[in-house]
């Protein structure tokens, strides 16, 4: 397979793993609690993670971190951690044709935090402009 | 907050807002959390690598949340999952932390990140088709339109030619 087409089938397969998360989430919650669904599919993930770069020899170093390296990361994992503990609490609520395409929106989010973190005015272009209204639209059809 | 009552699933007694309000709270505070992510992520790339911020956040994470099912539940419920469940949440996990990362990683790797991200970003798309397929979701119209001004308004966003 030619690189490019591989990398645009590595895309596709991004976005369909990422699509089954809510769906089997939605099935275990089915007679679970949210924070034990989240607890156990994040405990896999780094089981899974872990053996993962132990056969494919990328362990190595994973240890060498100076400490700004590792506030930054505790700050990540504290961030994502609401943002999937939440995701999997919505998933209690509302359906995954609900509640996929509300999560999505966080670009919109990133660059609204990199305007005002960051005073990067520059990332409000009318392409960007357009492409909020077009998610906020999106989103009020979705939840009205 | 309402939504953070660690009560039984269906029970919510006292709660001032409707369940799909709550969802939809919720999933919103989701999105504003993965907004930040990327700064944070951003920064810990600066001197680590992948593997390492990769690894060390999940490490982080899953003691965190050990932590607080201990404090809030005890860790009864955990052993307590049936098969089936179990088997949803850990290839729920994989896909998320193991498939969906490596796919992401390799597809940035051959075709790069203005190529990938906004093909990745289509995955409402193929969550409300498995949803409808699989979980026998009903998809509106309304509904199907809104998902799509999403998936149209965040390839806006991340086609752009200044990153985030």
């Amino acid at each position: 397979m030619r690189l490019q087409t591989r990398g645009y089938v590595y895309a596709l397969l991004t976005a369909a793993s990422f699509a089954w998360v809510p769906v089997l989430a939605r099935v275990g919650l089915r007679e679970t609690h949210y924070l034990t669904g989240v607890t156990l599919a994040v405990w896999s993930g780094t089981a899974l993670v872990g053996l993962g770069l132990l056969l494919t020899g990328q362990g190595r170093g994973l240890a060498r971190l100076d400490r700004w390296t590792v506030l930054f990361i505790v700050l990540y994992a504290v961030t994502s951690l609401g943002a999937i503990t939440a995701n999997y609490a919505s998933l209690v609520h509302i359906p995954v044709v609900l509640s996929a395409p509300i999560t999505a929106t966080y670009p919109a989010f990133a660059l609204i935090f990199a305007f005002l973190l960051q005073r990067r005015t520059q990332v409000i272009t009318p392409r960007v402009l357009a492409g909020t209204l077009a998610i906020v639209v999106g989103g009020v059809m979705l939840v009205w | 907050m309402p939504f953070l009552h660690l009560t039984a699933r269906g029970e919510r007694a006292g709660c001032p807002v409707t369940a799909t309000a709550e969802g939809i709270v919720l999933a919103v505070v989701a999105a504003i959390l993965w907004g930040i992510d990327p700064f944070f992520a951003q920064r810990a790339l600066r001197r680590g690598t992948p593997a390492q911020v990769v690894f060390w956040t999940l490490v982080v994470a899953s003691t965190l949340l050990l932590i607080a099912h201990a404090a809030l539940m005890g860790l009864a419920p955990l052993g307590a999952v049936s098969g089936p469940t179990l088997t949803a949440f850990v290839l729920a996990g994989g896909a998320n932390y193991l498939l969906g990362r490596t796919f992401y990683f390799s597809s940035i790797r051959d075709v790069g990140v203005a190529r990938s991200v906004p093909i990745s970003s289509t995955y409402p798309l193929f969550a409300a088709t498995f949803a409808v397929l699989g979980l026998g979701e009903i998809l509106t119209l309304r509904r199907a339109l809104g998902i799509l001004l999403v998936v149209v308004g965040t390839l806006c966003i991340t086609t752009d030619r200044v990153r985030l």
